[in-house]
């Protein structure tokens, strides 16, 4: 099923791929970004950043020592944690350190491969990532993709998972030089087939900012912004468990408030550290709600011991 | 002939994105197709289970409505609307539900199961079973019915029904936690113990976020301990009597053996409690906070 190049829903699709261009007389997938981002730019998640850096990064900077020990260079890593805690800009950070080149299939790509009406298929995404290597594909919303199959119930999604489990294990067999990040929100929800050795076998749990790394984050996003005297150690305290993607609603709210004294006194009003306390006030921490999902399946549902970092993390941040 | 192939497929995204339980994301699709032809019953009838899958009733019941305003013969809606009495518990409302539900649908197998559930709300296991039997004939390979007959069953005192029926039920799927669920009740009724915290313990790492499955298997873990077992014993030959049985005894034990009754439910406190204090400690570790 194809549509014309005005059609609304091709349209979206696109918007949605910006990552990737259809060359208009050979269908030709070009890859078109390679991700400025480094490590330096992650904040925190310095254990995180240390096992990516050993499985991932040093392999291709000292190919011969891990040679030596029989691994290859490439890999797949699975990211997850609460929503908007920077799992997708870790993943542009490693395509960032190894120079990669970064393909990024978001949900509405996915989700147009189930509904059948895509150019678009996973095997043609991979292939065109083994032709461009090095390379970093990187699978947003993986559960949408490999969900549990046994929760599947329509014929073609299965297809999909284990077309997934195909490309992976096709990865360990012929391909050097491509990664695959995936990304979830909802671990649980992954098929178990794609946790296994060769597969998404490390895990690797993105949580959200500490205190220090708030800080920074809401210096980064005030930058530019005329602002007053800031206490943002202050705020960084009192925005216990807020995700970078809470922080950032927390600044937009501030500036509203600073727009609006802006339009009734007509001059350029700075952001006051009231608007930030206000606005920090009225906010609450989206990651709260996720973590008490993630309790029960940590708590109940984890043989293997993979979602220990989620109850450490609640242990020493006193979250219930 | 493009309007209709966009429609069906914002239908299809609406309806995938549903089973990913990205609810809000599944109705803005759906709000796009009512955009696109606001009479379009069968959109009014997706947005109701949407909501229905969240659990937020009253608005699947709204939306309900409005689709069988447009086709007042949408099977999608009666069957939303009739489940969402049924998990609401508006028996009322239910019962004169369903009955127009299946004069409509008289094929669909969901309905006498919940039909059998019902009568069980009221104790009446004979025509719990037969409302079975109607949706097994329609849907013979349905484990959840297998599994909640061998309840049944259990209930009838067929205990080696009940067990072929459990073996059934398993044949056919051991991925539900509905399944497990009715499988430990089963096995409860039955006195297998360990079965019935087997079958607890599937449920609950198919789905820990189920406030029920949590709760049953906690107390299933209780029952690992045996003087928790033990105490626990006289309370399965009570639930075996009729309610006037029950009372009898109790009049009956309390004028006789008074002294050794009193000591009896201080022991089963006692027990009840420890054994409940070492199950949270094993299972949450030394935290006493409130576990949602």
């Amino acid at each position: 099923m194809t549509f014309d190049g005005h059609d609304e829903l091709s349209e979206r699709r696109r918007n949605k791929l910006k990552l990737m261009r259809f060359d208009q007389d050979q269908q030709e997938l070009v890859i078109t970004e390679k991700p400025q981002e480094t490590f330096e730019d992650v904040g925190g998640l310095e254990d995180v950043k240390k096992k990516i850096n050993l499985n991932f990064i040093l392999p291709i900077k000292q190919p011969e020592i891990f040679a030596a020990y029989g691994k290859d260079v490439g890999g797949s890593i699975l990211l997850y944690g609460p929503p908007g805690c920077g799992k997708t800009f870790l993943a542009r950070s490693i395509a960032g350190e190894i120079e990669a080149n970064f393909l990024h299939i978001e949900l509405q790509a996915i989700l147009s491969m189930y509904v059948g009406q895509s150019e678009v298929n996973l095997h043609d995404i991979f292939e065109r990532a083994r032709e461009n290597k090095p390379c970093v594909i990187f699978i947003d919303e993986l559960d949408a993709m490999g969900g549990s199959r046994n929760q599947m119930r329509q014929h073609h999604d299965r297809m999909l998972v284990n077309q997934l489990l195909l490309e992976l294990d096709g990865i360990q067999a012929l391909n050097s030089g491509v990664f695959v990040i995936g990304a979830t929100n909802t671990p649980w929800y992954l098929d178990s087939a794609l946790r296994r050795p060769g597969r998404f076998n490390h895990m690797m749990f993105v949580q959200p900012p500490a205190e220090q790394e708030r800080e920074l984050i809401l210096k980064l996003k005030l930058d530019s912004k005329p602002v007053g005297k800031l206490d943002l150690q202050q705020i960084a305290k009192q925005t216990k468990h807020f995700s970078g993607a809470d922080l950032e609603q927390l600044v937009r709210d501030a500036v509203e408030r600073a727009l609006e004294r802006t339009l009734e006194t007509g001059s350029i009003q700075p952001i006051e550290q009231t608007d930030l306390l206000q606005a920090a006030k009225r906010r609450k921490a989206t990651t709260v709600e996720w973590f008490s999902t993630a309790k029960n399946y940590a708590t109940f549902s984890d043989p293997n011991g993979d979602y220990e970092g989620i109850l450490a993390y609640m242990k020493s941040n006193g979250l219930k | 002939m493009v309007t209709e192939l966009v429609h069906n497929v914002t239908r299809s995204r609406a309806y995938q994105l549903m089973e990913w339980k990205r609810y809000k994301e599944a109705l803005d699709e759906a709000m796009k197709l009512l955009q696109e032809d606001p009479d379009d019953s069968e959109a009014y009838s997706l947005i109701a289970l949407i909501y229905f899958r969240q659990d937020e009733h009253d608005h699947a019941l709204h939306w309900c409505d409005e689709a069988l305003r447009r086709d007042p013969e949408n099977l999608q809606a009666w069957y939303v609307k009739t489940l969402s009495y049924y998990d609401s518990e508006n028996w009322k409302q239910f019962d004169a539900t369903i009955e127009q539900a299946i004069q409509l649908d008289p094929d669909e197998a969901v309905y006498y199961f919940l039909l059998a559930n019902r009568k069980l709300t009221r104790n009446q296991y004979e025509p719990a079973k037969q409302q079975l039997l109607v949706a097994l004939e329609l849907d013979p390979d349905q484990a959840l019915y297998l599994a909640n007959l061998s309840y049944i069953e259990a209930l009838l005192g067929d205990m080696e029904a009940s067990k072929q029926l459990e073996k059934e039920a398993l044949k056919r799927d051991a991925e539900s936690k509905t399944v497990y669920l009715y499988l430990s009740w089963s096995a409860d009724r039955r006195g297998d113990d360990q079965a019935q915290l087997l079958y607890l313990k599937n449920a609950i790492q198919l789905d820990p976020v189920d406030e029920q499955i949590r709760k049953e298997y906690l107390e299933g873990l209780q029952k690992n301990y045996f003087f928790y077992r033990i105490l626990l014993a006289p309370s399965k030959w009570i639930s075996r009597m009729k309610p006037w049985q029950v009372f009898l005894s109790w009049i009956v034990a309390w004028i006789v053996f008074r002294p050794l009754v009193v000591v009896f439910i201080v022991l089963y406190i006692i027990a009840f409690w420890l054994s409940k204090l070492l199950v949270h400690v094993k299972v949450f570790g030394w935290t006493f906070r409130r576990h949602k």
